[in-house]
C-alpha cells in the first residue's frame, strides 16, 4: 500500500496504526510504505519515531511524484499489487480486500474504488465537486467510450504490469483521471468497485474552491492530449 | 533610420554581446545556449549598420516603418525563445523530480541496511 503524505501529522499515525491493527485482526499481510512528500509539519518525525516504513522526499513533488516513488518502490521490491491509500484517514482499510479482488482473480489491471456505485460511508463530496466529477466522467466517456463514475478517486489498486508502467512514467498533474484515461485508451482492464470512504480525519482537499475552474480546464486539455498522444 | 537610432542599436548589440560573453565566461550560460543570443546581437548590429537592407526587407513584407520591422522581428524571436525556455524548464523539472525520487529511494535503502546491521 502506497500512502502519499504531505503535512499529515494529525492523521498519519492513526492511518498506519489502522493498517497494522487490521493485519492483526484479519490475519492479512498488507505491507505499506508512506511517501513523505517533504512535509513542512512533523509528519517525518512522527514516522521516524514510530519506526514506520517511509520514504522521505527531499523536496515536494506533489501527489503524482509521490505516487511514482511508491510505484518505483513496489517495482524494485517485487510487489504484485499496489494500492494507493490516503494518509488522511479518508480511505477505509476494510475496502482494500474488495479493491484488490479483481486483480487477484486476474479480471482487472486497474481497480478504482468508487464512492458513487453504492452510497456507503460518511463521506459526501460537495455539490461543486460532484458536478466536476460528473463532467470529467462524461468527457472521459467521450474520449474512451467507457463510463467511470468516480474519476478523481485516489483509492485504487493496480497489478504488476501497471506498477512497472507507472514506475517508469507517471503524470505529475491530475494523475487519477489521466492514468485512468491512459489505461482505458490502451485497453487495459479497468474496473470500478464500491468502496467506503470516510470524512477526512484531518487536512483539506488539494483542490481549492477558487482553483476549480482552472483545474477543470487543465484536466480537459490534459485528457485531450492523452487521447491524441496515446500517452501522458 | 536616424543616426541616433543607428548608434543606439549598435551600442545595444555591443552591450548584449559583452553581457552574454561575461555570462559564458562565468559559466552561467553554456556555449550552446549563448549562440542564440549572439545571433540576436548580430541581427541588431546589422539593423544598425545597414538600415537600407532591412528597410527594403521591411517594405517587402509590408512594414511601412523600419522600426516596426525591428520590433516585429524582436517580438517573433522572443516568442520562440520563450517557447524554447518553457520546454527546457519542463524537461529540467522532470529530470529533477526523477533524481529526487531516486535519492529518496536510495536513502531508504541505506537506512534499511543500517538498521539491519544494528
Amino acid at each position: 500500500m502506497i500512502i502519499p503524505a504531505y503535512d499529515e501529522d494529525a492523521s498519519i499515525l492513526r492511518t498506519c496504526q489502522t493498517i497494522l491493527d487490521y493485519n492483526k485482526t484479519h490475519h492479512t499481510n498488507y505491507d505499506f510504505i508512506v511517501i513523505n512528500d517533504s512535509s513542512n509539519d512533523s509528519t517525518g518525525e512522527i514516522l521516524d519515531k514510530a519506526n514506520l516504513p517511509h520514504i522521505d522526499h527531499i523536496y515536494n513533488l506533489g501527489i503524482g511524484g509521490a505516487m511514482q516513488t511508491g510505484y518505483k518502490y513496489a517495482r524494485d521490491y517485487g510487489y504484485d499489487i499496489a494500492v494507493q491509500f490516503d494518509g488522511d484517514g479518508q480511505h477505509d482499510i476494510g475496502s482494500v480486500a474488495t479493491l484488490i479482488q479483481p486483480i487477484q482473480e486476474n479480471r482487472a489491471d486497474l481497480v478504482i474504488g468508487s464512492r458513487f456505485i453504492t452510497k456507503t460511508g460518511k463521506f459526501r463530496s460537495t455539490f461543486a465537486r460532484r458536478i466536476g466529477i460528473k463532467l470529467i466522467s462524461s468527457y472521459m466517456y467521450l474520449l474512451t467510450r467507457r463510463r467511470i463514475s468516480d474519476t478523481t478517486s485516489g483509492f485504487r489498486a493496480c497489478n504488476r504490469h501497471l506498477i512497472t508502467t507507472f514506475a517508469r512514467d507517471y503524470p505529475s498533474e491530475y494523475p487519477e483521471p489521466v492514468t485512468t484515461t491512459f489505461c482505458l485508451l490502451r485497453h487495459d482492464r479497468v474496473t470500478e468497485v464500491p468502496v467506503t470512504m470516510n470524512a477526512r480525519a484531518a487536512g483539506s482537499s488539494s483542490i481549492h474552491t477558487w482553483k476549480k475552474a482552472y483545474y477543470m480546464i487543465n484536466v480537459f486539455l490534459t485528457l485531450l492530449v492523452v487521447k491524441i498522444r496515446g500517452r501522458y | 533610420m536616424s543616426l541616433p537610432l543607428m548608434f543606439a542599436l549598435i551600442i545595444f548589440a555591443a552591450v548584449l554581446t559583452v553581457l552574454v560573453s561575461i555570462l559564458v565566461a562565468k559559466g552561467k550560460i553554456p556555449i550552446k545556449y549563448s549562440l542564440l543570443w549572439y545571433a540576436f546581437a548580430i541581427l541588431i548590429l546589422l539593423t544598425g549598420l545597414i538600415p537600407d537592407f532591412f528597410g527594403m526587407l521591411g517594405r517587402l513584407i509590408g512594414f511601412n516603418i523600419m522600426s516596426d520591422l525591428v520590433v516585429g522581428l524582436i517580438l517573433v524571436v522572443l516568442i520562440f525563445l520563450n517557447i524554447a525556455l518553457t520546454v527546457m524548464i519542463a524537461s529540467q523539472r522532470r529530470r529533477i523530480n526523477l533524481v529526487s525520487q531516486e535519492v529518496a529511494l536510495l536513502k531508504k535503502e541505506i537506512e534499511d541496511a543500517k538498521r539491519k546491521k544494528q
